[in-house]
């Protein structure tokens, strides 16, 4: 088992190998609708003997989101929902990290989306798949909170508020 | 069935009132274009109309009950699709569009058991061509009334979106999203629709003509309230 690399053995995932998935579920009058971001990367430092030293990144290229439909995709970018041109990337950066059960974290950081940062805790489930680390898990924002969505949008009775982010970070030793 | 000899059936001291009717209602032209027709829609101005003559009340309830269906359906589905980018009352009407589409494929299968298990009233004499023309065209639009919510399902699963039934259950994807699938199902969509809409509007036409025209009665059989205006 590759665990004991180092006292703080470093997980970086490869953005250009199979470097898992960060998908979002919304609902539009209780209807989901399912989309991903197909550019992203993440830095993750990760030793099971001591969690609390862990550290996570994980930066979104938010243009690259697809909702499998084009005119959807286009309306994703303007200034209304992500405006994507203004506020390029979303990120994540870890503050802490508790370990709940061997194979359960609590990760808390700061989350920004569309220029807007808040803190956030994020349940993780960790395994372990040969010499790769699965980080999975999902974070129920509040897109009114991020401003995705502004004027008639705002009103959360066609699109919820609750849009789920679910990720599936693949992070091999390096 | 005829009525033809009907007026022979009777007290010869209410012919007279039988005819002045009958004429100032119809006629004479009318009469002598349409001997049949005529003289069964003078008669149910003085008996009431049997009952076998005109379709079940399950029938005609959902009969009118689908065509505002269909109305709402397609003119929301017309309306929707006009509407540029996107906004919260193009995704309600999306929605709303949907759920009517499901109903109205669930009224259509209810309709068709009820049409197996029951006879529809007989037509009046007319040539052979219109009842080919007319079984042809209903069995059509019955094809149309499953297919076409059929179709617009399917669109909407294959672009990864489900369907779910007034906003509470969400339907069983048939198939799995496919972009390639998603136009094939889109266009089959619209052109079945723009099938059955020339098809309604011959089905309203010949409704029409049966009514003013020839007064064979064939609406009233599945408009009874009509058939009671126009005749008392």
């Amino acid at each position: 088992m590759p665990i004991t690399l180092a006292a703080m053995a470093t997980w970086a995932q490869t953005p250009t190998a199979n470097p898992g998935t960060i998908s979002f579920v919304a609902k539009q009058m209780n209807v989901p609708i399912k989309g991903q971001f197909k550019q992203f990367s993440a830095q993750i430092q990760f030793d099971p003997a001591r969690p609390a030293a862990g550290k996570a990144a994980v930066e979104i290229d938010v243009a690259s989101l697809d909702l499998g439909d084009k005119e959807f995709n286009y309306e994703m970018n303007t200034k209304t929902w992500l405006d994507t041109r203004a506020y390029p990337k979303a990120t994540f950066i870890s503050s802490a990290i508790k370990a709940i059960a061997p194979d359960r974290l609590e990760v808390s950081g700061k989350l920004t989306i569309k220029g807007k940062t808040l803190d956030v805790a994020v349940p993780v489930t960790l395994k372990t798949e040969g010499r790769t680390r699965v980080f999975e898990g999902t974070l129920p924002i509040r897109r009114t909170m991020f401003n995705i969505g502004e004027d008639e949008w705002r009103d959360t009775s066609v699109v919820a508020d609750e849009v789920q982010i679910r990720f599936h970070l693949i992070a091999a030793p390096q | 069935m005829s009525n033809d000899n009907a007026h022979l059936m009777m007290p010869y001291w209410r012919l007279s009132g039988f005819y002045f009717f009958y004429f100032a209602t119809h006629g004479v032209v009318a009469h002598r274009r349409r001997r049949f027709d005529t003289i069964s829609v003078g008669m149910t101005a003085m008996t009431a109309p049997s009952i076998n003559e005109r379709y079940t009340l399950t029938a005609i309830s959902l009969h009118w009950l689908v065509a505002l269906l269909i109305f709402a359906g397609f003119s929301l589905g017309w309306i929707m699709t006009d509407i540029p980018g996107l906004t919260p009352t193009k995704l309600r009407y999306f929605s709303w569009h949907k759920w009517i589409g499901v109903t109205i494929f669930f009224f259509v299968c209810l309709r068709v058991l009820w049409r197996l298990t029951h006879r529809p009233p007989p037509l009046p004499p007319m040539p052979r061509w219109q009842r080919i023309a007319a079984q042809v065209s209903h069995g059509t639009l019955y094809g149309l009334m499953l297919l076409i919510p059929l179709a617009g399902y399917l669109y909407s699963y294959a672009a990864g979106v489900p369907v779910v039934y007034l906003g509470l259950i969400e339907l069983p994807p048939l198939i799995t999203p496919n972009p390639a699938h998603e136009d094939i199902f889109k266009y089959t969509h619209i052109g079945l629709n723009f099938t059955m809409a020339a098809l309604v509007i011959g089905h309203i036409a010949a409704a029409l003509g049966h009514h003013f025209i020839r007064r064979d009665g064939v609406l009233a059989r599945m408009a009874p309230l009509l058939s009671r205006r126009t005749e008392s």
